[in-house]
């Protein structure tokens, strides 16, 4: 089997007395949606801040395809390969659809020390994030302002600024929050193509989606991985069931 | 270079500390509590010294000077957090920054053209006048040590009130969630003009206080203020026991700074390129204090990385 | 509402008028007067990069300021009392040569921004205010205290310092040089502000998160904003000594700093030519009301307040069409 391109290795984290991870290891492998469930409060935002780098592990280690970035900056992980999708989405409000995803582009080549060309100017830049936009079905509405944006058409922002990023890895954090039956459907469709690009690290509490994207399930109970294994296995198995359907703080 | 006189500097800078304790302990709270960042409370202690000064010269009283400034300072906070700082509660620091900057200019020329541009002075009263003969030899001004007591058992009172009265426990707690307090119920506006009065009233006691060391001018609280500043991200915002430990901090540093460097250098330089270059160092001291402070802990030392 | 372009060709013209009918008239101080617009222009035009497009609050950059203005104050007194400004390990004299004296005032002052951005951009929030004003008082203080440069009361520059080919005691010549380098400074500015880098500070104002998450370091934008903009206030304190031949540690004061501030609000945070309104409106005030009334600063602190809580886009916000419509 080859190597995981992204693995996440006993990952430890305190708050005072309260445990929010405990030991949580994962791997994600190329080519695969592997995707994390678990009820509120199982500790899922404070493992996604882990991995990007926002807060720092008290033990454990991360491993971007051979390079470990426990340590690194959230910057350097971006600009290593790792594109996260936030819970709420984070975009560039006072800039269009087109500025958003040009600094994206301008963040992964590096360009960002450029004083010179207006980047309403830099036809390279403009034409590689219209590329990126039309990867979402966003590019028509390019000169929108993002802050004038509909909740499903941020979703997709996000996801082609995290396309531009050409990563390694996705890190998408609920991406269906907020989204209807109808956007929904187009997300998970978008969703299946982008597994081709990179393995994505996909935290849902929509089950259907899970259970339709998913080659791999971890399920994620009071900061520990309970269990782990194929939709099937994870459908089936019953520590699970009582997790979610048994426990009295649903 | 005697014991005694090192210990009369040590009192100087516990006086000093002191002094910007009453100042900070205002700015940090309206901090904590509002979020709010007041320049104009530099302002407020001009005020104060002001009332201090015109009431004590109209009655010949230097007490009812002190209560003139205590109630002048208040009243004046009263009204400028009612008219004014009510509504910036909600804006950003930028915008909080100029408007109270801007207050700073009403407030200097509006003493400027009641009190004419020369300073005023307030004596000190006869009782506190003199010198107490302390252990080692050392003679200290009463009336320094008078402003080092009250200032102590202003941070006793200011302590108490924090961790044992009602209004102190809505305190804390419109420090840690202000959305809550107001959710459970608490009178936000009554809370914060109150809050902001007890900052206003502390720093009209200093001004008046100082007044009667110093002379009493317009613009003598811009200084004052930075230093306050300096004292608080050093303590941390929000944190009363920081403000007490970064203003005493502050105090000695800067009076000892003053008294030591200069002679430090007399030992290797020549008199006057020590004074220069002691004095010049000296005032740089406490920044260099803040930075060294910041490096080590970007919040300050009791702070809680509060916005 | 007017497009902002032909509004900022409005307002140039406008400024240039004043030199022209002080030369018509005679009177030798409009020239003085919009010089000092000019020189105070590019000051806040420094600022804005930082405090408009990069969307932190400075509160002290009469540091840079005033170095410029003291790199000014020092390297054309030394020159001109030929005494060498050190002399071990190496002779350094002075000089009054303008295109040697601006570019070392930009270094040292952005070379300053450098060092405490450092620990500044460490904070944020009310933090960054604060030490921003602590530091700049420091140098404020340690202007005070040495003596070497006249401490409280200044330091004199008896004649202008030279640029090729003009007469710089003439009033409309120094306008003149002071007016090019205020539009080259607009210029680069609007560059810096246009270009993949202005994306990235403006974007870091209003998103640092997400700013992080494409790969990019908010700080490291931040502190390069902040030294281009304090070399850019620094060249302002340069020509400022030059146009009154003198300083002192008054340009140092966080007084100075407060009113760099009020000319970029006034005239529009960023707007390219806020500052430029900004300081030319700070000083019809300081004309006309101070002209009227010794307490002046009474009225700017009122208007202050007015535009602070009712019109917070300035001048400019309120006549100029939005950055985008529609």
């Amino acid at each position: 089997m080859a190597s995981p391109i992204l693995s996440i290795q006993k990952l430890s984290k305190k708050f005072g007395a309260v445990i929010a991870n405990e030991d949580v290891s994962i791997d994600l492998y190329q080519g695969e949606i592997h995707g994390l469930i678990g009820p509120n409060g199982a500790g899922k935002s404070t493992l996604i801040k882990q991995i990007s780098g926002e807060i720092s592990q008290d033990s454990g280690k991360i491993i971007l395809e051979e390079n470990e970035i426990s340590n690194h900056p959230v910057f350097e992980r971006a600009k290593m390969g790792l594109a996260r999708s936030f819970q709420v989405s984070s975009v560039i409000p006072n800039f269009t659809v087109l500025e958003n995803v040009i600094l994206a582009i301008q963040g992964n080549l590096g360009q960002t020390f450029k004083f010179w060309k207006p980047v309403s100017k830099n036809q390279e830049l403009i034409n590689a994030a219209q590329v990126y936009l039309d990867q979402v079905d966003m590019k028509t509405r390019m000169s929108v302002l993002a802050s004038e944006l509909s909740h499903g058409e941020r979703r997709k922002l996000e996801i082609s600024m995290a396309l531009a990023l050409e990563p390694k890895v996705f890190l998408l954090d609920e991406p269906m929050a907020g989204l209807g039956a109808a956007g929904s459907k187009v997300m998970t469709k978008q969703l299946a193509k982008l597994k081709n690009r990179a393995p994505i690290l996909l935290i849902e509490h929509d089950m259907d989606a899970i259970f339709a994207l998913a080659d791999r399930i971890s399920v994620l109970v009071y900061g520990r991985i309970i269990a782990s294994g194929t939709v099937d296995e994870i459908r089936s198995n019953a520590d699970v069931r009582e997790a979610y359907l048994g426990s009295d703080d649903q | 270079m005697s014991i005694s006189l090192f210990l009369e500097q040590v009192l100087n800078g516990l006086q000093f500390g002191v002094m910007l304790f009453l100042m900070s302990a205002g700015l940090t709270l309206v901090f904590g509590v509002m979020g709010l960042i007041n320049l104009a409370h530099g302002s407020l202690y001009m005020i104060g010294a002001f009332s201090a000064a015109a009431i004590a010269s109209w009655t010949g009283s230097f007490w009812l000077g002190l209560v003139a400034s205590l109630t002048a300072a208040a009243i004046a906070g009263v009204i400028v957090e009612i008219v004014i700082i009510r509504r910036l509660y909600r804006r950003d620091h930028l915008d909080q920054v100029l408007a109270t900057f801007a207050l700073i200019l009403l407030f200097s020329e509006a003493m400027r053209w009641i009190f004419g541009a020369f300073p005023l002075y307030l004596d000190v009263p006869d009782i506190l006048s003199g010198t107490l003969n302390l252990p080692l030899g050392i003679e200290y001004s009463k009336y320094r040590m008078m402003i080092i007591v009250v200032g102590i058992l202003i941070a006793i009172g200011l302590f108490a009130l924090i961790s044992k009265t009602r209004l102190g426990v809505r305190i804390r707690a419109g420090e840690s969630d202000r959305e809550m307090i107001a959710a459970l119920g608490v009178d936000i506006s009554r809370l914060y003009t109150l809050v902001f009065a007890l900052g206003a009233a502390l720093a009209g006691l200093a001004g008046a206080m100082v007044g009667a060391i110093q002379s009493v001018e317009v613009g003598m609280g811009e200084p004052v203020l930075i230093l306050a500043f300096v004292v608080i991200v050093i303590g941390g915002i929000g944190s009363i026991k920081g403000a007490l430990i970064g203003a005493i901090l502050v105090g000695l540093t800067d009076t000892l700074g003053r008294f030591l460097l200069p002679s430090f250098f007399k030992i290797f330089l020549n008199p006057s390129s020590a004074t220069d270059i002691g004095s010049a160092l000296a005032s740089m001291m406490i920044y260099i204090l803040m930075a060294a402070v910041l490096i080590w802990k970007p919040s300050g030392l009791f702070g809680n990385n509060a916005k | 509402m007017i497009k902002e372009h032909y509004l900022n060709i409005t307002f140039v013209v406008l400024l240039l008028c004043v030199p022209f009918f002080g030369l018509i008239l005679d009177e030798p101080y409009y020239i003085t007067l919009a010089t000092k617009v000019v020189i105070l222009a590019i000051a806040g035009a420094g600022l804005n990069l930082v405090l408009g497009y990069g969307g932190f609050v400075s509160f002290g950059h009469a540091a840079f300021f005033g170095i410029g203005g003291y790199v000014s104050g020092i390297l054309a007194s030394h020159a001109l009392n030929y005494y060498p400004i050190i002399e071990w390990p190496f002779i350094i004299e002075g000089t009054t040569q303008m295109l040697i004296i601006l570019p070392l005032a930009m270094l040292a002052s952005g070379g300053f921004a450098l060092l405490i951005g450092m620990l500044c951009l460490r904070t944020s929030g009310v933090y960054f205010i604060m030490i921003t004003l602590a530091f700049a008082q420091m140098v404020y203080y340690f202007a005070i205290s040495w003596p070497a440069y006249g401490g409280e009361d200044g330091l004199s520059v008896y004649l202008r310092n030279n640029f090729p080919g003009l007469n710089t005691m003439n009033g409309l010549s120094f306008f003149s040089i002071c007016f090019v380098l205020l539009i080259i400074v607009l210029f680069f500015s609007s560059r810096i502000v246009n270009s993949n880098f202005g994306l990235a500070l403006q974007s870091a104002k209003q998103n640092p998160e997400r700013v992080a998450a494409v790969g990019i370091e908010p700080i490291k934008v931040q502190l390069i904003a902040f030294v281009i903009s304090g070399a850019i206030t620094g060249l302002a304190g340069a020509l400022y000594t030059d146009l009154n031949r003198f300083v002192s540690p008054s340009v140092l004061s966080w007084h100075t700093s407060g009113e760099i501030m009020v000319f970029v609000i006034l005239g529009g945070t960023a707007r390219l030519f806020g500052p430029l309104v900004g300081a030319a409106l700070f000083i019809i005030l300081e004309q006309f009301l101070g002209g009227v009334t010794e307490n002046w600063q009474f009225w700017l602190g009122f208007i202050l307040i007015i535009v602070v809580l009712f019109a917070k886009g300035g001048i400019i916000g309120m006549i100029a069409k939005e950055r985008y419509s529609g």
